[in-house]
């Protein structure tokens, strides 16, 4: 039986990580009756922030503000998904400046995105591996 | 009746430019218990499956913020295509955006249900039970403020 289900959540113990357990749960719960999607969704998710922060720090090279909005806009629903909602508040930011035209700030912002990754990645792993005995 | 009975045998077509996000609803409809889901990245690309392979889908899953053809504007263009083989194919719209203008709009064009990201499974599976009865949304009449029928 997958812990998240059991009685204690770890939304009542991880009060300092930059993850909503929330989410997690919430994926757990969709996947119940087949846990190993859950790697591979967690996974697909390590990909996409790859691939959009190349994304973005390229619009940002070449002046191309919609695309960095455009970038920024589906790294905040992915990031909101799995619970890294700091990261998703990075990237809301980031949308709005690009919807706005700018790009003036969203170089530290992005930085700042890629400092919290560095430290949401493996709490990601970890509490997978604590909700469901999934390694990711 | 279990979800994967209920949808057993069912076909979707998923459009949304993000592979994260694709991928994702493409698993949730196969624990749902859908026969095939098809991807298509853009509303381009939707069309040309609908319209050159004549291809039968029971719900077309539609990302509203591509680039391009957006979602908005492939509902259009399917809604008047005379080369879609069912061109009133139900539509459950998905966006990361929860503003009215989006869901008005969306309801305006012809859609049978309507996702506010991140997407769960109990969610997904409402929608699609309804839209798979082909209940297009509808606003309410003056008397109350414009919501929709759910």
């Amino acid at each position: 039986m997958l812990r998240c289900w059991g009685e204690v959540k770890w939304t009542d113990i991880m009060t300092d990580s930059l993850v909503d357990p929330g989410a997690l749960e919430t994926l757990c719960e969709n996947f119940r009756d087949s846990p190993d999607i859950l790697g591979l969704v967690l996974n697909d998710f390590f990909e996409s922030v790859d691939r959009l922060h190349t994304r973005i720090n390229i619009a940002l090279t070449t002046g191309d503000a919609e695309d960095m909005a455009r970038a920024a806009h589906s790294l905040k629903s992915n990031c909101a998904t799995v619970g890294a909602l700091a990261m998703a508040d990075v990237m809301r930011e980031i949308e709005r400046i690009g919807n706005e035209g700018e790009l003036a700030g969203c170089d530290v912002l992005l930085t700042r995105s890629s400092d919290l990754y560095t430290t949401v990645r493996p709490q990601l792993k970890a509490l997978l591996h604590d909700l469901s005995g999934i390694d990711a | 009746m279990s979800n994967e009975l209920e949808f057993e045998g069912q076909s979707a077509l998923v459009i949304e430019d993000e592979l994260f996000m694709r991928n994702l609803i493409i698993r949730l409809l196969q624990e749902l218990g859908f026969e095939t889901s098809t991807p298509a990245e853009d509303g381009a690309a939707a069309m040309q499956i609908l319209e050159s392979t004549g291809a039968y889908f029971d719900v077309i899953i539609l990302d509203l913020d591509m680039p391009l053809i957006d979602g908005f504007d492939f509902i259009r263009m399917l809604r008047g295509s005379n080369q879609v083989s069912d061109n009133d194919i139900p539509v459950v719209v998905v966006t990361g955006n929860s503003e009215g203008r989006n869901l008005t709009k969306a309801v305006e064009l012809g859609i049978h249900g309507f996702l506010v990201k991140p997407v769960s499974k109990k969610t997904l599976s409402a929608r699609l039970t309804r839209a798979l009865r082909r209940e297009r949304l509808s606003f309410n009449e003056k008397k109350t403020p414009k919501r929709p029928q759910v």
